[in-house]
């Protein structure tokens, strides 16, 4: 069954496209499209579920259908000559020729002559030619899937791009379907093939499709983006070609042999290289990433079908597929690097622009980064981490590019600003991109337990690597809550506008939210059924990357997020709703929309804009700038490859956790949640007291943080919004929960994502009470974050390294040699005052009158709402002191010594410091943590 | 709860001032004076604040901002006019363009004199708020321990009415606050308008502790009862208190045909309210620019 199942996986597509063509009926080709739609599903079901049971495939008729190919492989090339020569991309044509040239040259040869008996024996699930693996399977399950929801969406989303947003276009949509069809079994066929110059065949059908569907608007700016994608992918081609041809004349000709093979040659690592390239062009990473950004003029269902979900993923899967011909070779480190960098400059040009195609496209680079970072590593981790990675991504990113799709055509415009109280406009659409969005980076969903599997694998293989992924995970964090903020701001009522929405795009959206939320409770069951299977080896993630505990902790976390909707049921609840504090200036208005009286007696309407750090980063800056990093690391490490120079491989001894009993860990947690609660409300009236004393003054009593919070609960409650007190109960729940799983001696990674969570609610709170002064609150004390993350990834990551764990316990118990982690401390010194917000960083709120954001992130909040966020903080503060306590573990007097330090210094420097802006903050920090962290992390390479 | 008394935030308004007082209010603030000793802490943000600390006197331009501010915190919050400009309008009280003093546009509960008030004064002033403030926050509790069948409804007094009257501004001001507009008539009603309606009308009153937290007033034209002024003290809103004020009153006009009852056209809650008891709008009435009267009816079953 499976042998005719490939081929059938294969031509039905191609089929289904040719026929599609020819239909012109609208109504008929909708529905043409979902039959193809629903069997091309079916099909890759069948196969994924007959996949475990058969695994033996016949040869098929292989020299025909090779001549075949090359038939149309020759087709295709004279078209794209054609194609270039006509518009003057003489580039183009060049490598075009070159490669085809190459290639077909090769596959002739092979045909005249068919090649020898393989150099080894190819795995049982594969023949020479085709090759049907769980890596396989998964990625028909996504194309046919993912890809066949994008298909239900589209047809409905093109009927509104032509009949009413872009009536002066052609309509070319039996092009389209066609071209989409005919891709998808591209698609199948890459994933499918174990021969190179097959997967080769695909590959270039998929740079056709792809120049096709950019092109598709037939204007200037399409025509010329089209042409670039082309140019870039058929550089891509090129290395692909000679990788053929190299590894064609060292007897391998297929994906299996090649992986067989291992770090063998010269020959192969370099052939395996070349892969890697033609790979790293298809996904789009730095300096190739240009064609990406430039290929989301094409409609929506283009950019998450090509873009996003599949073609890119062919790339990505390529790499991964190599990782063991790259895994510890100067080849694997290059990839890596441009994957390391890639994710870095990408997450860091997604913040600076509001458009959210491009903020889409730019973390869609980013991600693929990490997934080609774990292929250049080629450890078992990374390899496991990669291809959850390339799962959720897939998914979401569908979920958000067809959402944006929606909202572009509804409300005229694909800008961030303008989704301004979306949840209000379009509630359902809104809820899913949240979703989306969540899925893309929130703790403890999908893509951030890959992320956190990446990290793992890094430090594990190349620590320095890690630099790039603190960064990126910072930048990444700013750009998706700022958005998730803008949809839950609220000036003002707003009128519906989720109306006339074809079913097929609810179809296709519901399903994406709903496979986005399965796969992230799911993946323990993916990763047992179908990542270790394939890693092998006796590879068990649960052991080697997460562990049991941890698993159970974000289980916990999983489910007190699944809560949140929960706290729906309390809307109603008895509080007071006032208009937000507009300096008192507030006008009364008939439509809703908040106004006040401006100067001179004017009358402005309230309107407020994300941060996207122009004058600091710049889109177009940062993009330059990743290219030519990306360049110079290319040229740089090229050389190298070719040197004879040994890596220091080290392998850190990784600690058997030490298990909590129950009692334990109860006892712990009573003691915890009874006793920071109380230290962190007399260190703040220490604090206060200390200040007064600085200043002359008597000050309050060292109680005073009790009074007022005793006061606050007496309070009446008021509101701006209803359900702005909502975020903040899941602030203080997740703000209580990282202390206790510090306190248990649970992981730093989890403790921190713990943290970050959080206050992604705290900031969430503050955009939803749509306040001009808690949202730029809520805006700095984003900044805030993304400007301490790195040092606070890095100083757990530096733990790591010099005691084997992650762990609080197991540090504890093995404490570091202070000396050896000292940089560290200074940076996380740093960055303990913005996050503490004390001056010269209080910048998103203050306890001090002389605030000029009024009180910030915390403005619109009161009675016990305010006294939760008071608490909250003193829960953080003492997670924040022991941790600084854990630096100096080794002697608990010292550590006790040095967190009075601190305690001192923080008020002392409080006190000393001007107010700086929060451009300062954000540089200063980065480059504390560039000098002293990576610094430290260097220092730690030499010092044994 | 002393806490109240421990942990007085205040906001500070400036209103039409020379700024003497103001300057003096951040004397109190200074080491100094430091007022930080009582836990005293200027927040800068009437959503934190308890007390609200205002100087000058009001003016046509700063009245609306008073307002804002005053109703933008939460309770209990008490209200310090500091200042001879700000207890009465000072030597600007005949100005065009001056109201008058801070109670003019919002209830004041201390006045603090001089010119400028000397910062002691002014720490006087807040210290005697806080116990304003600490029985703002007993009666507050009283009404979160209330259960509706615990409040007492009587026929008022004569001795009562100036109770009432006081009661009625408070809380009326969310209606002129609905609207924009301080020209609602129960805001405007002096002792002897109220002292006449009394004489033709008949008053009910709700009691707990021994203060009025609620009123109703009706008057019974052939066979239509009028029911009019439903007030209710705002801590005690939404216990169901008005329900039985107006179940109440009904009783006690006796045997009528046609209940009638009137409310502004924006005041969704009270429209919700009698639309619960069985009124049915019969007519509006234009009043004022921003205020339509709505008339509701409901027949005797």
């Amino acid at each position: 069954m499976m042998a005719n199942m490939i081929p059938w996986m294969v031509g039905f597509p191609l089929l289904a496209g040719l026929v599609l063509f020819f239909i012109r009926q609208d109504t008929r080709r909708r529905y043409a499209v979902y039959v193809a739609t629903a069997i091309m599903g079916t099909g890759s079901v069948v196969l994924a579920l007959n996949s475990a049971q058969d695994t033996t495939i016949l040869d098929p008729s292989a020299h025909t259908i090779s001549l075949v190919m090359l038939v149309i492989e020759t087709m295709i090339a004279g078209y794209l000559a054609w194609v270039t020569v006509r518009a003057k991309q003489f580039l183009a044509t060049g490598l075009l020729l070159a490669q085809f040239l190459l290639a077909a040259g090769f596959e002739w040869q092979a045909l005249v002559h068919p090649a020898t008996e393989p150099v080894a024996a190819v795995a049982a699930s594969a023949s020479p030619w085709l090759l049907c693996d769980a890596l396989s399977v998964l990625m028909v399950l996504i194309i046919g899937l993912i890809g066949g929801l994008i298909c239900i969406y589209a047809p409905g989303y093109m009927r509104e791009f032509h009949d009413r947003h872009h009536p002066e276009l052609r309509d070319r949509r039996p092009m389209f379907f066609a071209t989409f069809f005919v891709f998808l079994g591209a698609m199948f066929g890459i994933v499918l093939a174990n021969n190179l110059s097959w997967i080769y065949f695909f590959w270039e059908i998929t740079t056709l499709c792809s120049f096709l569907l950019i092109g598709y608007k037939e204007t200037a700016e399409s025509k010329t983006n089209a042409m670039r994608a082309m140019t870039m992918n058929l550089m891509g081609g090129l290395g692909f070609a000679a990788a053929i041809v190299l590894l064609g004349s060292h007897g391998i000709d297929n994906l299996m042999t090649l992986r067989s093979q291992g770090v063998g040659e010269q020959a192969i690592i370099i052939g395996a290289g070349l892969l890697a390239f033609a790979g790293i062009t298809k996904a789009a990473q730095f300096p190739f990433a240009g064609w990406l950004r430039g290929a989301m003029v094409a409609p929506t269902p283009v950019s998450a079908l090509l873009h996003s979900s599949t073609m890119v993923k062919a790339g990505v899967y390529l790499v991964l597929r190599l990782a063991p011909n790259l895994e510890g070779t100067k080849v694997g480190i290059m990839v890596a690097l441009v994957g390391a960098i890639t994710f870095m400059v990408g997450s860091l040009v997604a913040v600076c622009t509001s458009d959210a195609k491009k903020i889409l496209a730019y973390s869609t680079v980013a991600n693929l980064g990490l997934i080609v970072l774990c292929g250049g590593l080629g450890t078992q981790e990374a390899v496991w981490a990669g291809i959850l990675l390339i799962i959720f991504h897939a998914v979401a990113k569908a979920l958000l590019f067809l959402c944006v799709g929606v909202v572009e055509h509804k409300i005229h415009s694909r800008d961030v600003e303008d989704m301004a109280g979306l949840i209000l406009r379009m509630p359902k659409l809104a809820v899913m991109i949240e979703i989306g969005i969540a899925g893309m980076f929130l703790a403890p969903f999908g893509m951030l337990i890959s992320k956190w599997a990446v990290l793992k694998a890094i430090v594990d293989a190349h620590p320095l690597l890690s630099i790039f992924i603190v960064f990126g995970s910072a930048a990444t964090l700013f750009f998706w809550v700022k958005w998730l903020g803008k949809l839950l701001q609220i000036t003002g009522s707003m009128e519906k506008k989720e109306k006339n929405i074809a079913g097929g795009q609810w179809v296709a959206l519901t399903a994406l939210a709903a496979l986005t939320i399965l796969t992230c409770m799911g993946f323990p069951l993916i990763s047992t059924h179908v990542l270790e299977p394939y890693i092998g080896g006796g590879f068990n993630a649960v052991d080697s990357v997460l562990g049991q505990g941890n698993l159970i902790v974000m289980g916990l976390m999983l489910g007190m997020v699944a809560m949140f909707p929960l706290s729906f049921f309390n809307y109603n609840r008895q509080v007071k709703v006032v208009d937000a504090y507009l300096g008192g200036a507030n006008l009364e208005s008939a439509d809703g929309r908040a106004r006040f009286q401006g100067s001179a007696g004017t009358v402005r309407e309230l309107s407020m804009r994300n941060y996207y750090i122009g004058q600091l980063l710049g889109e177009e800056r940062v993009f330059t700038a990743g290219f030519w990093l990306a360049i110079a690391t290319l040229i740089v490490l090229a050389g190298i490859v070719f040197l004879p120079l040994g890596l220091p491989a080290e392998v850190i001894p990784t600690l058997a956790p030490h298990a909590l009993s129950l009692q334990e860990v109860a006892i712990r947690l009573a003691a915890y949640l009874a006793l920071a609660p109380l230290i962190g409300g007399l260190l703040a009236g220490l604090d206060r007291k200390l200040t007064a004393r600085m200043q002359g003054r008597r000050g309050p009593p060292i109680r005073q943080a009790f009074y007022d919070v005793a006061k606050l609960w007496n309070k009446e409650n008021i509101v701006v919004r209803r359900s702005q007190n909502f975020y903040i109960l899941f602030f203080f729940l997740f703000a209580v929960f990282s202390g206790a799983l510090f306190f248990c001696g649970s992981n730093l990674l989890l403790v921190i994502f713990s943290l970050t969570l959080a206050g992604i609610f705290f900031i969430l709170a503050a955009y939803k009470a749509s306040s001009p002064y808690s949202f730029i609150g809520a805006e700095r004390e984003l900044l805030q974050m993304a400007a301490y993350e790195p040092m606070v990834l890095l100083a757990a990551i530096g733990m790591y390294m010099t005691t084997g764990s992650f762990r609080v316990d197991d540090i504890f118990a093995n404490p570091v040699n202070p000396l050896k982690l000292m940089l560290m401390f200074v940076g996380f010194l740093y960055i303990l005052t913005i996050k503490f917000r004390k001056s010269p960083f209080d910048l998103a709120t203050s306890h001090h009158a002389h605030q000029e954001l009024v009180k910030g992130i915390t403005t619109e909040f009161s009675g016990k709402m305010l006294a939760l966020i008071e608490i909250a903080h003193w829960y953080e503060n003492v997670v924040l002191f022991a941790w600084v306590g854990l630096f100096f573990a080794f002697n608990l007097w010292v550590g006790a010594a040095a967190m009075a330090l601190v305690f001192f210094l923080m008020i002392f420097i409080d006190n000393t410091f001007a107010r700086m802006k929060w451009q300062v903050a954000i540089t200063s920090a980065w480059i504390v943590t560039l000098a002293l962290g990576v610094g430290n992390l260097v220092l730690l390479a030499f010092w044994k | 709860m002393s806490t109240f008394k421990k942990s007085p935030w205040v906001i500070h308004y400036d209103a039409s001032s020379c700024n003497g007082c103001d300057i003096e209010v951040l004397a109190c603030l200074m080491p100094k004076f430091d007022v930080e000793r009582f836990g005293i802490i200027n927040t800068g943000n009437p959503k934190h604040a308890d007390i609200f600390l205002v100087t000058g006197s009001v003016n046509v331009q700063n009245a609306p901002v008073v307002r804002n501010i005053y109703a933008q915190m939460p309770e209990p919050k008490v209200v310090v006019a500091i200042g001879i400009c700000g207890t009465s309008g000072g030597i600007f009280r005949e100005c065009y363009n001056v109201l008058g003093g801070i109670d003019t546009v919002i209830p004041v509960d201390v006045y603090v004199p001089g010119c400028a008030a000397r910062p002691e004064a002014i720490i006087d002033g807040v210290v005697r708020a806080l116990d304003v403030l600490h029985e703002k926050r007993r009666f507050m509790k009283a009404s979160a321990s209330a259960i509706s069948g615990e409040f007492l409804i009587n026929r008022a007094n004569q001795k009562d009415i100036p109770e009432i009257l006081a009661l009625q501004k408070i809380a009326y001001r969310s209606e002129a606050e609905l609207y924009g507009d301080d020209s609602v008539p129960a805001l405007g009603q002096s002792l002897e308008q109220i002292s006449a309606d009394f004489d033709r009308m008949l008053f009910l009153k709700a009691v707990v502790n021994g203060k009025i937290i609620g009123s109703i007033r009706g008057i019974r034209t052939e066979d239509t009862a009028h029911v009019s002024r439903v007030i209710v003290h705002p801590y005690f809103q939404r216990k169901g208190l008005a329900t039985r004020l107006i179940r109440q009153i009904e009783q006690e006009l006796g045997d009528v045909r046609i209940y009638e009852a009137f409310t502004g056209h924006q005041s969704l809650r009270n429209l919700h309210l009698y639309g619960k008891l069985g009124y049915r709008q019969v007519r509006t009435e234009p009043f004022s620019p921003t205020v339509q009267w709505v008339y509701l009816q409901k027949e005797r079953t």
